[in-house]
């Protein structure tokens, strides 16, 4: 039983490295937008306008999956508990 | 163009005219989705010119969904911009839109679209030619 | 804004986006690595808790496939923007070390014909089936009801000769109860009624769910 729970608490260890480089990388955009947003204002290009759009949804993106991956980490932690 | 095609166009672009589903059900939600994702196409097609801002496009999804309160809650206003931007040069922001978002922008912006325009016999005749042939493409 | 600044702004935010398609990348391999390791410390345990854990780790494992192709699509858009703002400058030139992911087929090529043309090309050439997607054809019917600014709903009761109140059946073309079979009928339609009701929610409730599985 040892064993699983350290695997599972090595698993963990990953999966909240993932949590801290996606956290970084939500942090670079959402600090990228501001300017974006003004350097773009009025632009009428569509590959320029599609970029507020893609840079929108890759913050969801990154929220969404911090959370899962906490989410999974909970299931795991409730798992351990029922186990040992 | 058959009478099945014909009746779910009219209803499409007709104020007051139930959903035919019989003929729906005769089509089936491959033909049919074909057949509104082609109306809603030239409908945007029509509608926006070259051009629009996204602003632009925002301040009328805003309109619409007012207009249309029934709409609003049921049909994402992310999901009609997308469409429209999609309409005008940016198909890659529909990827993440489902059947239910494309179905429910298909019925709205082909209804105001297309009734906006108040096309007289001969011009929603061949809106509908022009929708089936386009249509015809992938069935 | 000048011309001069605003390049200078875009290339700073090519920079960052870039950044974080790094960091992403590692936060992929990060998540493969987690998952092996749980798949290997759970080798032959089959608890539901596990599983569920597995399952939301793989779930995020495409997840942030998708998340790195849409950061590439970002710096592509922005890379061909540049280009046109400061042609020739090198600002616009496209990162080809950004190693793509498997996401990279959402970032499709830009297709040819008319507007309507490749709007509805978009819309049909999806790899799920429209069948399974929309199983209910009354989904058809809610949709056109909301883009009918007049349509009401049909009344569920009505008031028979005697002047009793009964339910309505809803489904076209359906007879009407009479007076003689208004108990039963009264009843049947009962339960048809609520049945709707709860299958609209029930298709609502799926839809909802679907959306967030994406």
């Amino acid at each position: 039983m040892d064993e699983v729970r350290d695997g599972i608490r090595a698993a963990q260890d990953s999966a909240q490295a993932a949590v801290a480089a996606l956290d970084g990388a939500r942090s670079e955009i959402e600090r990228a937008r501001g300017p974006l947003m003004v350097a773009l204002k009025g632009a009428m290009n569509p590959r320029a306008t599609s970029v507020e759009v893609d840079l929108g949804q890759a913050v969801e993106g990154f929220d969404e999956l911090m959370q899962i991956l906490r989410d999974g980490a909970g299931k795991f932690d409730e798992y351990l508990g029922t186990v040992t | 163009m058959n009478e099945d095609e014909r009746s779910l166009l009219t209803a499409a672009i007709t104020s007051g005219v139930r959903a035919p589903m019989d003929a729906i059900e005769r089509l089936g939600n491959n033909r049919t989705f074909h057949i509104m994702a082609a109306a809603m196409s030239i409908a945007i097609e029509r509608g926006f010119a070259d051009g629009t801002t996204p602003a632009q496009i925002q301040n009328y999804v805003e309109d619409l969904l007012e207009r249309f309160p029934k709409a609003d809650g049921e049909i994402k206003a992310s999901a009609l911009e997308a469409v429209i931007r999609a309409g005008l040069g940016e198909p890659e922001l529909i990827e993440p839109l489902t059947y239910d978002d494309l179905l429910g922008a298909s019925y709205l912006l082909t209804f105001d679209l297309i009734s906006q325009q108040e096309l007289d016999d001969a011009g929603r005749e061949e809106y509908f030619q022009t929708v089936i042939a386009l249509a015809d493409e992938e069935s | 804004m000048a011309l001069g600044e605003v390049v200078a702004q875009l290339i700073a935010v090519r920079g960052a986006i870039q950044t974080a398609i790094g960091l992403t990348a590692n936060a992929a391999d990060e998540v493969t690595d987690a998952l092996a390791k749980a798949e290997d410390a759970l080798a032959g345990a089959n608890h539901d808790l596990a599983m569920e854990g597995l399952g939301l780790w793989r779930r995020a494992q495409s997840g942030d496939e998708f998340t790195v192709a849409k950061l590439v699509a970002a710096d592509e858009a922005l890379a061909e923007y540049l280009e046109i703002l400061s042609p020739g400058s090198g600002a616009g030139t496209k990162n080809t070390d950004i190693a793509k992911p498997s996401g990279e087929e959402l970032v499709k090529a830009r297709p040819t014909g008319s507007r309507s043309q490749n709007l509805f090309r978009t819309m049909v050439q999806r790899d799920n089936d429209i069948d399974d997607a929309m199983k209910d054809l009354g989904k058809h019917q809610k949709f056109l009801e909301i883009s009918d600014p007049d349509w009401e709903p049909p009344p569920t009761y009505t008031t028979n000769e005697v002047g009793h109140r009964i339910p309505v059946m809803t489904a076209p073309d359906a007879p009407q109860p009479d007076a003689a079979s208004i108990g039963s009928l009264a009843v049947a339609s009962g339960i048809l009624i609520v049945a709707g009701a709860k299958k609209a929610k029930d298709i609502t409730k799926t839809a909802i769910e679907h959306w967030r599985s994406k």
